[in-house]
């Protein structure tokens, strides 16, 4: 007996114990079909060629549709079909544009977006206030369910949160869910940092996926897309200065500085000198422009700056003392 | 999870879940109904599934389970078609065609006990890893293995016994 078919057989064996590879099924596949049929166990060859059948049998293609159509009559408010069409060329149209910030409704869902250099407030139906920073999206329901009240977000949002001990508020920004009472927290997660970040200004939050932490006044927590570690640390005292237009700075390092720049100024910066990242800044701003803020910086530390485009740098040697 | 994303995550799914739905019930009407049911479920509890690793699995085993109600509850005899495809006096002398070995198959198939048939059809016709077969029918990626090989042994087992060829 040659090697090959040594080789076949032993494959075979494996196959029926149910240990064989999808790859190795291929295999066996195209052995069976390729080899003469007197050459090969019939009843082999007769299950692999009903599976192939099985494979490629044509599917009832309305079922699609009829699945499409049934998922869009299946909200409790009737949605008349004028209205359907409707949403369906706006939805049509959207799409090749990008971005649109007019609120439309799509089976009792209200989306509110914002463009790259636009922020806006809603009002969602219990009276909570969400500020909307730059490239974001809330998706939220005309109203409540009994139970509970949810939204999805994406991108940045504060969040002041109406009192409801009954209801929690349930914010989805992609996997992770933050869950509130009565609070007020900044919300953060844009897909390219791919993290969900918060901080806690007031009141108490439970944030998290399948594992949740309880967070408090102070408190900032990031969890990652792809791993189930929760990291909590000291809430960043600019985290919602998009919205309050104030930058506030305590003692603080060069880099939480450079960091919240970055954020502020929607501004990539780039340090050449590592070690003036240790340095200490105090102060404060109130809705400063660019060239006031890095004006202030740069004297109080005795450093210089440049500003290419959308690209700052920051050199110098050490910091004043 | 919001519509948009439902649509493009979970509205994929149903080529799988109607083949599935179709070898369980054996009715091409019934499997089309079965699996609008089962996003009409899906749907009603989208906001839940972002806690779901594995939305596939998910639905494959929810298809499963409903189907598995369903046949419970069928009151009808199904007709029995191995004595139809067997008594069908074939002629043993021209050459077996493709049809004639899929129809063979087919009736085998339909005398396999429901989670053999079920192992059969998750591996070799829709070629899902054995972890996740696991996850949909509710038993141990060993005892998934073990009902495959059955399976697998009855067809030929049941092949030569009707057709006198291994």
């Amino acid at each position: 007996m040659d090697k090959g078919k040594a080789a076949m057989l032993e494959m075979f064996d494996r196959y029926e114990k149910g240990s064989t590879s999808l790859d190795e099924d291929q295999v066996i596949f195209d052995h069976v079909t390729n080899e003469q049929p007197e050459n090969v166990s019939e009843s082999l060859r007769a299950q692999f060629i009903y599976f192939n059948n099985k494979k490629n049998e044509p599917l009832p293609k309305e079922l699609e549709s009829q699945l499409h159509a049934k998922l869009v009559n299946s909200s409790p408010r009737q949605v008349k079909v004028q209205l359907l069409l409707r949403i369906a060329a706006i939805l049509f149209v959207c799409f090749g544009i990008g971005w649109f910030t007019i609120p439309y409704v799509y089976e009792n869902e209200l989306t509110v977006s914002t463009g790259p250099a636009e922020q806006t407030r809603v009002v969602l139906p219990d009276g909570t206030i969400v500020f909307l920073n730059s490239s974001s999206e809330l998706i939220y329901t005309k109203t409540f369910s009994d139970h509970d009240r949810v939204v999805h977000l994406k991108g940045e949002a504060y969040f002041d949160v109406h009192h409801d001990t009954l209801k929690p508020f349930i914010i989805y920004t992609g996997k992770v869910t933050t869950e509130v009472l009565g609070t007020s927290f900044n919300l953060r997660y844009y897909e390219n940092e791919k993290l969900s970040e918060i901080n806690v200004r007031s009141g108490q939050v439970r944030f998290g996926t399948t594992k949740k932490v309880m967070l408090t006044t102070g408190q900032r927590a990031t969890q990652g897309l792809h791993d189930n570690a929760i990291e909590v640390t000291k809430s960043y005292p600019n985290s919602d200065a998009w919205k309050t237009r104030i930058l506030s700075f305590e003692n603080a390092t060069m880099k939480d500085v450079v960091r919240d720049m970055e954020r502020y100024f929607s501004l990539h910066i780039e340090v050449s000198n590592a070690a003036l990242l240790d340095c200490h800044f105090t102060g404060r701003f109130n809705d400063p422009r660019l060239e006031e803020f890095l004006n202030v910086i740069t004297y109080s530390l005795n450093i210089h700056y440049a500003v290419d485009g959308n690209t700052c740098i920051l050199s110098g040697q050490h910091c004043k003392p | 999870m919001h519509s948009e994303e439902f649509k493009k995550v979970l509205l994929p799914l149903w080529p799988s879940l109607y083949r599935f739905a179709q070898s369980l019930l054996n009715d091409k009407q019934e499997a089309e109904d079965c699996v609008q049911e089962i996003f009409l479920k899906l749907w009603s509890r989208k906001d839940s599934l972002d806690s779901i690793e594995n939305v596939k699995a998910f639905s494959m085993q929810m298809t499963r389970n409903l189907c598995l109600d369903k046949i419970k509850a069928r009151k009808r005899v199904v007709l029995d078609i191995t004595r139809q495809v067997i008594g069908s006096g074939v002629d043993l002398q021209r050459q077996l065609e493709d049809k004639d070995l899929v129809d063979r198959i087919e009736a085998i198939m339909q005398q396999l006990p429901e989670q053999q048939r079920s192992l059969i059809h998750l591996r070799n016709i829709e070629g899902i890893e054995m972890k996740e077969i696991a996850e949909i029918t509710g038993l141990s990626v060993e005892h998934a293995r073990v009902t495959l090989s059955r399976a697998r042994m009855a067809i030929r087992e049941l092949y030569q016994k009707y057709y006198g060829q291994r």
